[in-house]
């Protein structure tokens, strides 16, 4: 058994396709990064921002001064350059990794699921060997290359793919997504102006066939992948797919994130080729070209021994299937209580918006004032925080903190929340009269959550 | 769609395809849903453009040109009467621009050092300290970024000034520099609208084609824009006056909108008839066109939201109506329960306006990303 096991991770395979995915994730967080730059969102996300919503745990992660907010994303631009061409491999994929996951715990408003699949890409790469092939790494060390790779380097992306799209079929599997066809029902006719495809947007049929298809495809996508049979047809089905939805929804880089990950799926042979192709635009040739004549495996060669790998994997591999599923330990609806619904695939799932207005009591003069929210929080921010229970708290104890800074005694923050779900109409979150700042977040169920109604 | 290519994959393509038409016909047949979709963007737009847009700009310029040759006629003539009519004029002008100030977007937008129309023309309240200091010095260049010491508020103090109209001729003639400065003062406010107006004859053609729901479309614009005219009638017309904001400790009778004229009520109860009509897609001649409720009525949810959002226009204009016939300022003081009742009609109408209505029809509210699917 057990060697069976050793035998499935630790096999020698050929290293094209770590390879190539390694270029191609360098290459799509180097457009990720350069985009972001362009777009002025490292000021209007970590500079600009009066708060930051914190991640439980990660409360004391705060933002750094515009310049080192610049720099920090100027070496993330190097970083992905560097993995791109397989240059200080290891630094640049450290690098990359550590200055990456630190910008997404500045502000969880900003949270994406595709972020957190970069921040667990990069941390794996930062893992595995794949710059001992076609690299500058490489060419300055010639010694360095290797033509084979243990096969868990390249399995543990391949899962990590799956994950992604298996947990975001199944989480399509509720009553709203397949019998009401909601939300794509409210969002297909908004994209009713698109050329060729917009005008069937307008029909209801289009959104169940939409709904359903996407649960199918995404539940099903992982084993076509893998079977070699259907392999290219189910890329295919990833780029219509991806490209679909990239253009009906503003979800930025996300489709060119996943039709450039599961290229990793084609064979051995179908990376040789793309590596010839690419030696055509790029060539890396060592001075003296020698492969090490018995080429051993990554690990030794970093001291570390099969089996601290293979109880890491089992760790990865237990973790990214289980804490998906946490939503099940707690009570009530999942979508409305949101207990449960980050780092868990998914992914344009729901149709959510709410008006959250707070009330500060001042225990001075016993007077209760109403927050403008829109002078602490740009829209985004207040978009998110509306509609979620634990960011409500973080805000009630930011308004706490500010205005007792500016000389208030503030005893009490309470808000009226009113949250619409897929065109529900919309219900108070929480009980308006509750005094938030009495409440902590924590993992346990939160009971002060009101239960949903439907209708 | 799937590409079928397995026979497996083909089976369970054509399984789901049946299973999607069957449901997507019994929902049909419930709600008659095959009525419910087809909204015309562009028809929304083009309503929106001739009929409340471009009217509004164009009566408020109209409006702007009478109280600019009542000026004149005052400055020549600075008599009482003459006094009365640029008093008259303004607050004609004023009251029109209530119905403009929500489609502060495209020509009226912030550009460069510029802000907003909105911003350049209507800041209150006045900073009169400043603005004596401009006066004293007869500085009218307005090379400053002090919107508080010009545009309509800045006309009122000028031409108001909370005492009697005979008082207020005696302060023009005996300070020149007074006529200066409200000249100064009408040429910019002129100079601003008319930029706008003439910036609507090119860009209503790409506003009535822009017809996406995206951040950028010009449904997100005037949605976006919409919600935050009300949001500004509510906080900054009556939350901040009435001392609700936390941290405030009494009233703040000054603030009002029209505080020298004390014709904030007036022009509150324009500003919510101008936002209602925005929602309804009425036009400023009254004609009901296609606007936010026709398209809400076509959408999943939205005939719902339309009949609670209607009862709470009502409830809200009946606020309105019960405020008291006096200056705005001395409502707020002696009337607070009656002017305090309209904020809070206005703070249930926001989920209406704000979070359901977005929500239902798919606007964009945000530049950034969501999560991809």
């Amino acid at each position: 058994m057990k060697t069976k096991f050793n035998q499935f991770l630790f096999s020698n395979q050929a290293i094209y396709p770590l390879v190539v995915f390694r270029i191609l994730f360098g290459l799509t967080t180097f457009i990720s990064t350069l985009r972001f730059l362009l777009l002025g969102w490292v000021n209007l996300h970590f500079v600009n921002s009066k708060v930051q919503f914190k991640y439980y745990g990660f409360e004391w992660v705060t933002t750094l001064p515009e310049p080192v907010m610049l720099i920090i994303h100027i070496i993330m631009l190097l970083a992905s350059l560097g993995i791109l061409f397989g240059a200080f491999y290891r630094i640049s994929a450290a690098l990359f990794f550590v200055c990456f996951t630190y910008c997404e715990l500045i502000d969880i408003t900003y949270y994406l699921n595709h972020y957190y699949f970069v921040s667990l890409v990069a941390f794996l790469l930062c893992l595995v060997p794949a710059n001992r092939f076609y690299s500058i790494d490489v060419w300055l060390k010639p010694q360095l290359s290797q033509k084979t790779v243990s096969a868990w380097c390249m399995y543990i992306f391949k899962f990590q793919l799956i994950i992604v799209y298996f947990f975001a079929g199944i989480a399509k599997i509720n009553y709203d997504w397949l019998i009401n066809a909601l939300p794509l029902k409210i969002w297909l006719p908004a994209n009713d102006n698109l050329s060729v495809i917009g005008a069937w947007l307008k029909y209801d049929i289009s959104a169940y066939v939409f709904s359903w298809a996407g649960m199918i495809f995404d539940i099903s996508v992982g084993y076509f992948l893998l079977n070699k049979k259907t392999r290219l047809w189910a890329w295919f089905a990833i780029i219509i797919f991806h490209v679909l939805t990239g253009i009906m929804f503003q979800i930025g880089v996300f489709p060119l994130v996943m039709i450039a990950s599961t290229i990793i799926f084609f064979d051995t042979t179908t990376h040789q080729k793309i590596i010839k192709i690419l030696r055509l635009v790029f060539t890396i040739k060592p001075k003296s070209f020698v492969y090490s004549s018995n080429p051993k495996p990554a690990f030794f060669k970093h001291g570390l021994s099969t089996s601290l790998i293979a109880v890491f994997i089992v760790i990865w591999v237990s973790f990214q299937l289980l804490f998906p599923l946490r939503f099940l330990l707690y009570n009530g609806n999942m979508f409305w209580t949101e207990q449960g619904y980050r780092f868990g695939w998914r992914v344009m799932l729901m149709e959510k918006a709410g008006t959250a207005t707070f009330y500060v009591t001042d225990s001075a003069t016993n007077r209760e004032g109403v927050v403008d929210n829109a002078v602490f929080l740009n829209p985004h921010q207040e978009k998110q925080m509306a509609m979620q229970p634990d960011l409500i708290l973080q805000y009630a104890q930011f308004l706490k903190k500010h205005y007792t800074n500016i000389g208030f005694n503030v005893t009490k923050v309470r808000a009226e929340v009113f949250v619409t779900l897929n065109a529900k109409p919309s219900q108070l979150l929480i009980n308006s009269n509750l005094n938030l700042l009495e409440l902590t977040d924590s993992w346990k169920n939160k009971n002060w959550i009101l239960s949903f109604e439907k209708n | 769609m799937l590409i079928p290519i397995s026979t497996m994959q083909k089976k369970i393509a054509i399984v789901s395809f049946v299973i999607a038409i069957v449901f997507s016909s019994c929902g049909e047949n419930e709600k008659k849903d095959s009525d419910l979709v087809k909204f015309d963007r562009g028809e929304m737009l083009l309503n929106y453009a001739n009929n409340l847009i471009l009217p509004a700009y164009n009566n408020t310029l109209e409006n702007i040109n009478d109280l600019g040759t009542s000026i004149t006629k005052f400055e020549l003539n600075p008599t009482e009467p003459n006094l009365l009519e640029v008093q008259l004029l303004w607050k004609k002008a004023i009251l029109s621009w209530q119905h403009a100030n929500g489609f502060n977007f495209g020509p009226a937008s912030e550009q460069g050092v510029q802000k907003s129309l909105q911003e350049e023309i209507a800041t209150f309240p006045v900073n009169t300290l400043l603005l004596g200091n401009f006066l004293l010095a007869n500085d009218t260049s307005f090379n400053n970024f002090n919107r508080d010491t010009r545009g309509f508020f800045a006309i009122e103090y000028l031409v108001f000034d909370s005492v009697s109209p005979s008082q207020v001729v005696n302060i023009f003639k005996t300070t020149p520099n007074r006529f200066n400065y409200l000249k100064a003062c009408f040429n910019h406010l002129q100079k601003r609208v008319s930029t706008v107006v003439n910036g609507w004859s090119t860009y209503k053609e790409s506003f009535i084609a822009n017809n996406g729901t995206d951040i950028g479309s010009s449904t997100s614009y005037l949605y976006n824009e919409f919600l935050k005219n009300f949001e500004s009638l509510k906080n900054y017309k009556f939350g901040i006056p009435l001392g609700l904001r936390p941290g405030q400790t009494a009233t703040l009778p000054q603030n009002v909108e029209a505080y020298y004229s004390g014709y904030g009520t007036a022009l509150a109860k324009e500003h919510w008839i101008s936002l209602a009509a925005i929602w309804e897609g009425k036009g400023l001649n009254g004609m009901d066109g296609i606007g936010f409720k026709e398209y809400l009525e076509k959408v999943e949810g939205g005939p719902n939201l339309v009949v609670l959002t209607k009862q709470q226009i009502i409830n809200t204009e009946t606020a309105f109506s019960l405020l008291p016939n006096k200056k705005f300022s001395d409502a707020i003081t002696a009337d607070f329960n009656l002017v305090n009742n309209v904020h809070t009609e206005l703070q249930k109408t926001t989920r209406f306006y704000k979070s359901d209505l977005s929500s239902l029809i798919g606007i964009a509210v945000t530049y950034s990303s969501g999560d991809g699917d």
